[in-house]
């Protein structure tokens, strides 16, 4: 059984806020619920599928389920760490097309700005603990890790690299929501401050407050509702860990969720005029680039360079919203404003000096945990009707 | 930039061992850096499991790594840190590359590529943990 055309988003909900000390987290939630349901012209009473993962307070998805006072027939509290937003969209789709809900409701939401917690680290009981802790893994070196074997077996440069922040900034600038609005050079990224060789201040995402919502349905009930018709056509998932110690840094699992999810939609990369990529750091998305197939393995330097992913400027229009580097990356997780991106690109919605002309084909990738030992990969293809 | 801190001072939390795993904590109190070996793939792995991560099956050994390997990759973390410190996979000479820090020299020194040798580092109270330096 394929999902491919089975389900559609209709509601998406990108919270406005980057900093909320006189919020709780669950109210968050509530808010971004409330958002994408006005979004898609639903009422809470209708949904019966509900989908989040660990920024979600409480255990798993009950104490959400009951804090919003929703009545389910399916419920998901599948982790990937950032990407789960969109592999949820990929479960949605997989328990619409069962018949085993309806109307599905995903939320992120989270405060790390006000509550000043960073990435929760690997937990005492996990196999790995003991093995790991205590040579100090945090996210920005366990992204650096892999950008400096990229750098040593093909040649990337941090140049390169800054182009995607360049690419990132330019969008930023018109999005009066972006926490950095301000268009920022090459130059200027490589005169930042190494956080973790080989990687910049400006080759990291933004830590805001926030989240967001979607909203995944039948083809009949979202043919009754009146926004522009977005439909899920493909979804693929993956993890991948360091395996026992045949690990390969320069390969991320968007090399399986990526192709599993090109070919349940029947289309390739050079089919696809947009593209949300997770961009945590500038090397996260020149990895998934390569993963996916918008180039080959090893050439995501020279494909990213010189404005590539520039709207209007590049081949490749990216992160139309400033992405995780400019914009957001709500309670450190970035796979939901991938996919609210994503639908405003199909539904002609984007910042008009950002809008890719005739967008009918977008993918929304994604990486969650930590690229350079265990991480998840969700990669969904979205189609305008 | 901040000067090179050639002796790990960083404090390492204590590892807590578990059934699977004593007899690799137990050889590290004494000293000894051991892997595990499946006799099935003839493979060996690391962290050490009762199950071979590679091929499955439950005929692993254990056995004393030579301690010599090559650095993969590493990142120097500057920021966020109470002093500067390197992490990295290490590609021990019996295969696996495995996550470690390197220490014993200035951190801008470490390359890819790299000859290094294990050196046990001490933790708060526990057994030491295997760290790598130049060799």
């Amino acid at each position: 059984m394929s999902i491919r055309g089975k389900a559609y988003i209709v509601g998406a909900y990108e919270h406005p806020t980057r900093h909320a000390p006189d919020k709780s987290t669950p109210q968050l939630h509530a808010e971004c619920m409330v958002g994408a349901l006005a979004d898609a012209g639903l009422t809470r009473d209708d949904i019966d599928g509900y989908f989040c993962a660990g920024d979600a307070p409480g255990f798993g998805a009950l104490s959400m389920a009951d804090y919003l006072g929703l009545k389910l027939r399916h419920i998901d509290s599948t982790e990937t760490g950032g990407s789960s937003y969109i592999v949820h969209v990929g479960h949605a789709a997989e328990a619409i097309a069962a018949g085993h809900c309806s109307i599905a409701l995903i939320t992120l939401a989270g405060r790390p700005r006000s509550e000043n917690v960073r990435r929760p680290g690997m937990g005492a009981a996990s196999p790995e603990a003991d093995f790991e802790n205590p040579y100090g893994g945090q996210t920005s070196n366990l992204y650096g890790m892999c950008a400096a074997r990229h750098m040593h077996e093909y040649g990337t440069t941090s140049q390169q690299l800054a182009w995607i922040k360049v690419a990132a900034s330019t969008h930023a600038q018109y999005n009066p929501h972006a926490m950095l609005q301000n268009v920022v050079t090459v130059e200027e990224v490589l005169a930042s401050p190494i956080i973790s060789t080989p990687l910049h201040r400006l080759d990291c995402c933004v830590v805001s407050d926030g989240g967001g919502a979607l909203i995944v349905t039948t083809p009949e009930i979202a043919r009754s509702l009146k926004r522009p018709l977005v439909k899920v056509i493909g979804s693929g998932e993956a993890p991948k860990g360091p395996r026992g110690g045949e690990l390969d840094l320069t390969v991320s699992a968007a090399a399986w969720s990526g192709p599993a999810a090109f070919a349940e939609a029947g289309v390739t990369p050079g089919d696809i005029k947009y593209a949300s990529v997770y961009d945590s750091f500038t090397i996260t998305v020149l990895m998934q680039l390569e993963d996916l197939g918008f180039c080959k393995k090893g050439e995501g330097g020279p494909f990213v360079a010189d404005g590539n992913l520039i709207s209007g400027v590049g081949k490749l229009p990216f992160n139309t919203d400033g992405g995780g580097l400019c914009n957001n990356h709500p309670t450190n997780r970035g796979g939901i404003t991938k996919v609210i991106e994503a639908v405003r690109q199909l539904r002609g919605e984007a910042h008009p000096k950002v809008q890719v002309a005739n967008c009918d084909l977008a993918v929304a990738t994604g990486i969650g945990g930590a690229l350079g030992t265990r991480h998840g990969a969700g990669t969904v293809i979205l189609e305008r009707e | 930039m901040v000067d090179n801190q050639p002796i790990q001072t960083r404090k390492i939390p204590t590892p807590q061992g578990n059934p699977e795993t004593k007899p690799f904590w137990d050889a590290a109190a004494e000293g000894r850096f051991l892997i595990k070996r499946c006799t099935a793939c003839d493979k060996a792995h690391y962290y050490p499991r009762s199950l071979c991560p590679l091929c499955g099956s439950d005929e692993t050994v254990w056995e004393e790594a030579s301690g010599r390997g090559t650095i993969y990759t590493l990142s120097v973390t500057y920021r966020g840190t109470p002093e500067p410190y390197a992490i990295g996979y290490v590609e021990l000479e019996e295969g696996p590359r495995i996550l470690t820090n390197f220490t014993g020299g200035p951190l801008e020194a470490f390359a890819i590529g790299d000859k290094v040798g294990l050196v046990w580092t001490p933790t708060e109270g526990g057994p030491p943990v295997p760290m790598f330096c130049p060799s």
